[in-house]
């Protein structure tokens, strides 16, 4: 094995819990288990060693996304009313929205470093921020406000319109905006980005996927005397603003690969290496279930949104109206909202109380545990859903930006054929059905010893996996409206 | 000396955001106007000749041919988020459940060409003027709360130096 390759000691291998002779077997085993292993450390690579301790790291990339950003901005205000004229919807749902789950499987939670609503809140916070601490209830229940808001804008989206309409997005922007400044202005680092943003609960849970990891050398960092530099920065780097300390760091979920403990650390005790898609949820150690619940939501978003793009939709509303003779949208699509988002939810809650059956722990550890499973699953869906958007619509990007300069305004704005886009389709739900499933058995595998609970835990979750499946290919098989 | 320059900044900035916002309000209603102004000459010629058909990223056929453009209310062709061209015709809307559904309209409100129009019917003034004030506010608030801090910090550094300059 090269020099290249570290393995992370594991701070609960203790001897207290391993010598308690009336433990499970199983849990000593498991608090025994090695952390992620780490691999290649690109930060030996001179090349990118030069760029991320370079003071115009994130920022050469944050000017020209917040450039596009005023833009985008600016054409959802003021722009045209139609989404398929508007530049700002086109770069925003066509060409951002669906790119982001990329990004994240590809570099982590690398877009919340550049995102210009963080750059919002530095500018902010510099010029006035207070920089008072989190409050408690942030840091306990930070995670399920972004659950909720999270449900609450796609339920927005629905019954005011935001996709489609560009004056609904550029007030979400605004919002956000002013949500931003808030929160810049009075409270420390980037408490928006890590307790509030919905999107940041994505990148969360989805940068867990990430290809890329930053991580500490633990055996450096236990003789380091820098006061925690990394986490609280010097004189001429920021603190760390996701409040994450890489010596005790052991998941991506809050680095954004910003850098500054790279920078800040003078023990050149940071890696960053290349792992596996997905290899950081087989190791998780503390899982929680806000974050499951908040897999299982997204889960139950991307189902409504398939389904409410279908034409079975339209004919569903049809036969609610005829049949109760609701008239109202709001009222259908909050009942809709409500079951489609419990329905992954309950699948998973259900699956979680049989696993318990066989496997001796609590159905509530078990949905905890196995959530983080569905995640790849979650993502494939989510890529997959957007893939049609991007590529059956991709070229309104061009004809939008285009036209704002004078440029060609007419064509297609089709990409590829439909078949290829389903063919695609299918394609990265295989692979995130893979990902789900192996990720489950690698978990079940770490965590449990005896054969016998392995498989009473594999069988409910393997199947609610192949449940999710299949109705995400039974949703993609029928034709989907666009977004524009 | 300190304390006054942060303090400077922060009025500084937060009338410099309300002055920014005003500005912009100010622009996008005497704009508005005007649209308002040619607003009903453009949107007869532009509906008329059916325009959207040009209208940038809007030809969503896809892999088939575009629909022929009829001025019929029924055409879904033209319904932005609505367009079944891929293997299915869009289906008839049913009248009392059309004006209800956002991101679903099948009213035939999509005519093309009334951008304009549409445009002056934003309240971005209100909006706007809600966003810069409430930002100039917040800005305003953090800024002196700052200074008060910064004034506590000084006054409680003030107290222990003196403190052990008794001793």
């Amino acid at each position: 094995m090269s020099q290249d390759v570290l393995t992370r000691t594991d701070d609960s291998a203790r001897p207290d819990r391993s010598t308690d002779s009336h433990a499970d077997p199983d849990d000593v085993r498991f608090a025994l288990q090695p952390g992620e292993p780490l691999g290649r450390d690109l930060l030996k690579n001179r090349f990118v060693s030069a760029v991320m301790r370079s003071r115009w790291y994130p920022g050469a990339f944050q000017i020209p996304i917040a450039a596009v950003f005023g833009l985008v901005a600016y054409q959802l205000l003021t722009g045209p009313s139609k989404a398929h004229e508007n530049a700002g919807t086109a770069l925003m749902w066509v060409l951002w929205w669906p790119a982001l789950p990329l990004v994240y499987v590809l570099f982590g939670r690398f877009w919340c470093a550049v995102c210009p609503f963080a750059a919002i809140s530095d500018f902010v916070q510099k010029l006035v921020g207070v920089n008072r601490p989190v409050p408690p209830f942030l840091k306990k229940y930070g995670i399920w406000v972004i659950d909720a808001t999270f449900l609450a804008i796609t339920w927005a989206d629905h019954v005011f319109g935001i996709v489609g309409s560009p004056w609904g997005s550029g007030i979400l922007l605004l919002l956000l905006t002013f949500s931003v400044i808030v929160s810049g202005a009075f409270f420390q680092r980037r408490t928006f980005c890590r307790y509030l943003c919905f999107l940041g609960g994505l990148s969360a849970n989805y940068g867990r996927t990430g290809m890329v990891a930053l991580r500490a050398k633990p055996d450096v960092c236990a003789t380091c005397t820098a006061k925690a530099a990394c986490f609280n920065g010097t004189d001429t780097v920021a603190p760390c603003p996701l409040f994450t300390f890489a010596r005790t760091m052991e998941d991506s979920a809050n680095c954004n690969l910003c850098a500054n403990c790279v920078k800040s650390c003078p023990n050149d005790a940071i890696t960053l290496t290349v792992r596996k898609p997905t290899k950081e949820l087989w190791f998780l150690r503390n899982p929680k279930i806000e974050e499951s619940f908040l897999a299982m939501a997204i889960m139950g978003i991307v189902i409504i949104q398939n389904v409410t793009m279908l034409p079975v939709w339209t004919n569903a509303l049809d036969w609610v109206n005829q049949t109760t003779g609701i008239t109202s949208y709001p009222v259908i699509f909050t009942a809709v909202f409500a079951v489609g988002v419990s329905i992954p939810v309950a699948l998973l809650a259900l699956a979680a109380k049989v696993a318990s059956l066989g496997n001796l722990e609590s159905a509530f550890k078990n949905f905890a545990r196995f959530g983080y499973a569905l995640i790849p699953l979650d993502v494939a869906a989510h890529v997959a859903h957007n893939l049609f958007h991007l590529l059956a619509e991709g070229k309104s990007v061009f004809y939008t930006v285009g036209a704002l300069f004078g440029g060609q305004t007419t064509g297609s704005a089709a990409l590829v054929g439909n078949t290829r886009i389903q063919v695609l389709q299918f394609a990265i739900l295989a692979l995130g059905l893979a990902g789900s499933v192996y990720t489950a058995r690698r978990i079940a595998h770490r965590r449990y010893l005896t054969p016998g609970r392995r498989r009473s835990t594999l069988i409910p979750v393997t199947a609610l996996i192949g449940v999710l499946t299949a109705l995400n290919v039974v949703m993609f098989l029928f034709p989907m409206t666009h977004r524009m | 000396m300190a304390r006054r320059t942060g303090n400077s900044r922060t009025v500084m900035s937060s009338v410099g955001v309300a002055v920014a916002i005003f500005a912009a309000v100010m622009a996008f209603e005497s704009r508005s106007t005007s649209f308002d102004e040619a607003g009903g000459a453009q949107s007869t010629s532009s509906s008329g000749g059916m325009a959207g058909m040009n209208m940038p990223g809007m030809d969503m056929s896809g892999t088939q041919p575009a629909p022929e453009p009829t001025p019929t209310p029924s055409m879904a062709a033209d319904m932005p988020g609505m367009d079944m061209s891929g293997t299915q015709p869009a289906p008839e809307p049913t009248p009392s459940m059309a004006a209800d559904m956002p991101g679903m309209d099948m009213s035939g409100g999509h005519e093309h060409g009334a951008t304009t129009e549409a445009v002056s019917v934003r309240p971005l003034a209100p909006v706007l003027g809600a966003f810069g004030g409430g930002t100039s506010a917040v800005l305003l608030a953090a800024g002196f709360l700052r200074r008060k801090d910064r004034a506590a910090n000084q006054a409680r550094k003030a107290a222990i130096t003196a403190r052990r300059n008794r001793r």
